[in-house]
């Protein structure tokens, strides 16, 4: 009998358990709802200056709301119940843009529509700032989660469809604005191009990859990006009477660059970027991550508490650089560090070795450099997603407070932390890659971690000419990271970090070489 | 440079005090379709993870292609296509991308990368789970997508360690089928427990046990082997077992009593005859009555106990 006459029915079941009622996961989703309404209720009591015997004011109401979503954010890529998956990917996924939508552009029709003021030019409002914006972003957490577990092809298209849809026009209204009208692009332009890339990158992601049939949406998405850069490069070199290169082309020339590059990312074969692509998505299906950027958000936030305690104890005098009190007020940042570092790089060989997905990628015609490297890089990356959580607070202290301060040390802090995290990411990934045991790679970069705090402490309130402190100066990353924040960087404090991540990254390249000796 | 697909030459591989494998000896052609058997621990694995080159021999020499293992471990891995026994995949990520990713790796050019893909998702019978997270398949679904990953580059030589393991039995055939027609083009290297699936789709098959080769040949000269005569008889014992040697063209009678009178004859008999009818009628003759009347050939199964039990192990 031919195996023809056999094409037994497909196989549905999977054989991995899972659980039957997500009732952990309804009750932090009801929770989160209940949350978003009160924080939604204590904004209109406010707004409707409502006499209550307890006063709230406006951040308690958004900071209900804000974590009130992310609890829904949780259940909404948690739920097994198809139809509660699916509510959100509608109701979350495509009405949070909409709403958004509306409070963006119905103010400014209002607005155009009211008669100008005698005494003065007609006054155009729009919502998108604080609300708009958020409805966007929020929007993306939604209908991703709904795109990757929609087994309906129908509903699924909806989502992808206007994860599309969205992101071309965030992304269109913000480049094309932003090259129209400078002011545009400094303000609305910048937030709406990175949006958009955000919705087009999950996108091309949900299409299948620039594989399969992301490849041609990621090739206009890179000429785009090009166009838009060769735009203001040459409007910033024909000139004008007032100067375009700084500020408007500097950060159009960097949106489109960014767009390119990002789109370049999707489409590259090159097997180290092909490796970096599937470690950075491995980090972003894990809900260890998503731990650690709640981590780093509540770190934040303490930090940011009492830099506000300290700002009001000062009468709101402060002297530059601001950004120093904030990022190192307390202590908060570097401890976060020495818990976080293991968290992010335990995962990677003992994971690949323990489950045997390494022999698999050892037995493709890939070299260990490249597979080091890719871990280095993915692993950078979220780390880097982990501060730009900060850079939210820090726009909030300039929203709040009305008043510039020096964001310039920023630009060193952060080439800092890159560098010195990739120091701490080696190590890291070094000591996963001797064991098949995360809990002992942890463990064992837990203890460098340790090490490498340990300096700052050793030296703290030592006299500041014996050798001792010379030598230990240079290894304390705190004194690194104080220092630029100062805004001041010795290039040799760099080739050092530097030159530790090349120590760490040669060691694990010939611990994993090691296995074809022996 | 040989023009053999495989060579193992005076293998040998110690994990400490251990002997996993020692100083096996092998080769095969281009185009060969390999049963490789043993028990549990044998050394079947060992022997495929050196020509995968993910583990260094302790000496010998394994070349794949022409090329060693050892020095030219890249052209290797780009001549092999492999499935481990427990098929390990990334939980998270879904089948087609998963091929995606291995196509990539293995530098499937960009213009066949998708064909090859579908063509793969085809001949593995995995399409109809190509959106599916890896991480919520069955075992029989794990397996044919590590297939099909081995299968993805079109490489020349595939190592597949227990294809068939954890699959229902016509999910076995359907595969089975599929590896018989990769032969002939593709040399196959394939381990299994399962003595029928080789015997259904091997010619030549390898076994060995505790590291060492204990018989390598072709079956079809397994067949060609003289078959046993069977004689199932009640009487005598001694006085049966004469008549029978007494016949032309027989040699070694061996005799057992079954139960209650009933003896069993094994006899030998000489090559291009079947003495079936001249003993069975002999043995009437004599006044016996006869119950079975039989020839036993020798079969893989008997052969693989015969072998791993060291008895007999007439190599080749």
């Amino acid at each position: 009998m031919s195996s023809e006459t056999f094409t037994g029915a497909p196989e549905q079941a999977p054989s991995a358990m899972s659980e039957d009622q997500a009732s952990t996961a309804r009750t932090i989703g009801l929770t989160g709802l209940m949350a978003v309404v009160l924080g939604t209720l204590v904004l209109i009591l406010n707004a409707a200056n409502a006499r209550l015997p307890l006063e709230l004011g406006n951040n308690v109401g958004f900071a209900g709301i804000v974590i009130g979503i992310a609890l829904m954010f949780y259940h909404a890529s948690r739920d097994n119940d198809q139809l509660v998956r699916r509510l959100y990917g509608y109701v979350g996924g495509l009405g949070l843009p909409l709403s958004g939508l509306i409070l963006s552009l119905l103010p400014v029709i209002i607005s155009c529509a009211r008669p100008a003021p005698d005494d003065g030019p007609k006054v155009i409002v729009s919502l998108f700032f604080p609300f708009g914006w958020a409805c966007f972003l929020a929007g993306l957490f939604f209908l991703i989660p709904f795109c990757k577990n929609e087994p309906e092809e129908d509903h699924r298209r909806y989502g992808v469809l206007g994860l599309g849809g969205i992101g071309a026009g965030l992304a269109l209204t913000g480049l094309i604005g932003g090259l129209a009208a400078g002011s545009f692009a400094l303000t609305y332009g910048v937030v709406l191009s990175l949006l958009g890339l955000a919705y087009l990158c999950a996108y091309i992601n949900q299409v299948g990859g620039a594989e399969l049939d992301g490849y041609r949406p990621a090739l206009a998405m890179a000429g785009v990006g090009v166009l838009v850069f060769a735009i203001a490069l040459i409007r910033s070199c024909v000139g004008g009477d007032r100067p375009y290169f700084v500020p408007t082309g500097l950060v159009m020339i960097s949106l489109g660059l960014s767009y390119a590059i990002a789109a370049l990312f999707m489409v590259s074969d090159l097997t180290i970027i092909v490796l970096t692509r599937r470690e950075l998505l491995a980090y972003f299906c894990s809900p260890i991550a998503y731990l650690l950027l709640f981590l780093s958000a509540l770190v934040a936030a303490a930090t940011y508490n009492e830099f506000v305690d300290q700002l009001a104890s000062t009468n709101n005098v402060l002297l530059e650089p601001i950004v120093l009190y904030f990022y190192l007020g307390g202590l908060y940042a570097a401890f976060m560090l020495v818990f976080q570092i293991p968290a992010l790089t335990m995962r990677m060989f003992a994971e690949e070795k323990r489950t045997g997905t390494y022999e698999v990628l050892m037995c493709a015609p890939v070299s260990e450099t490249p597979v080091v490297l890719s871990k280095l890089i993915a692993s950078l990356a979220f780390y880097m997603l982990i501060w730009a959580v900060w850079l939210i607070f820090l726009l909030d202290i300039r929203v709040e407070s009305g008043k510039a301060f020096d964001y310039r040390p920023l630009i060193s802090f952060y080439l800092v932390l890159a560098v010195n995290g990739a120091a701490f990411l080696a190590m890291g990934i070094f000591f996963s890659s001797l064991t098949r045991n995360q809990i002992v790679a942890a463990a064992l970069t837990f203890v460098g971690m340790i090490g490498w705090l340990a300096p700052y402490f050793i030296i703290r309130g030592q006299p500041e000419n014996t050798t001792k402190f010379l030598v230990l100066k240079h290894l304390s990353f705190v004194n690194l990271w104080v220092e630029s924040l100062q805004g001041q960087l010795h290039l040799r404090e760099l080739i050092l970090q530097g030159s530790v991540v090349v120590f760490w990254v040669f060691l694990t390249v010939k611990v994993l070489e090691a296995r074809r000796w022996s | 440079m040989s023009d053999h697909a495989i060579r193992v030459d005076n293998l040998v591989k110690k994990y400490g005090p251990v002997q996993a494998v020692d100083r096996i000896h092998f080769e095969v052609a281009p185009g060969e379709l390999v049963g490789f058997l043993g028990p549990n621990g044998a050394g079947k694995t060992t022997t495929m993870r050196i020509l995968t080159t993910f583990m260094p021999a302790t000496s010998g020499i394994a070349t794949v292609c022409g090329y060693d293992v050892m020095n030219d471990s890249m052209k290797v891995r780009e001549n092999i296509g492999y499935l481990p026994e427990s098929v390990p995949l990334y939980p998270e990520m879904r089948v087609e991308e998963y091929l995606t990713y291995r196509a990539k790796l293995k530098q499937v050019d960009r213009a066949i990368r998708r064909s090859r893909v579908e063509t793969c998702l085809e001949k593995c019978r995995v399409k109809e789970v190509r959106r599916r997270l890896l991480g919520t398949l069955s075992k029989g679904y794990r397996q044919r997508v590590g297939l099909a990953d081995a299968l993805i580059a079109d490489p020349k030589v595939l190592i597949l360690d227990e294809p068939t393991s954890g699959l229902d039995p016509i999910q076995i055939r359907q595969t089975l089928e599929t590896i018989k027609e990769l032969a002939g083009t593709h040399t196959v290297l394939l381990s299994t427990h399962i003595l029928p699936e080789v015997e259904a789709i091997c010619d030549r098959v390898i076994i060995i046990s505790r590291g060492t080769l204990r018989w390598d040949g072709r079956l079809t000269r397994l067949a060609e082997q003289v078959p046993v005569l069977l004689l199932e008889a009640r009487g005598p014992a001694d006085d049966i077992k004469q008549v029978i040697a007494k016949q032309p063209g027989i040699k070694n009678v061996t005799s057992r009593e079954l139960d209650d009178g009933v003896s069993l004859f094994e006899a030998d008999q000489e090559k291009g005859h079947d003495l079936r009818e001249l003993v069975g009628r002999k043995v009437f003759e004599a006044g016996y009555t006869v119950r079975r009347l039989d020839l036993r050939r020798k079969n893989l199964e008997a052969l693989y106990t015969d072998v791993v039990l060291s008895r007999d192990a007439a190599s080749n």
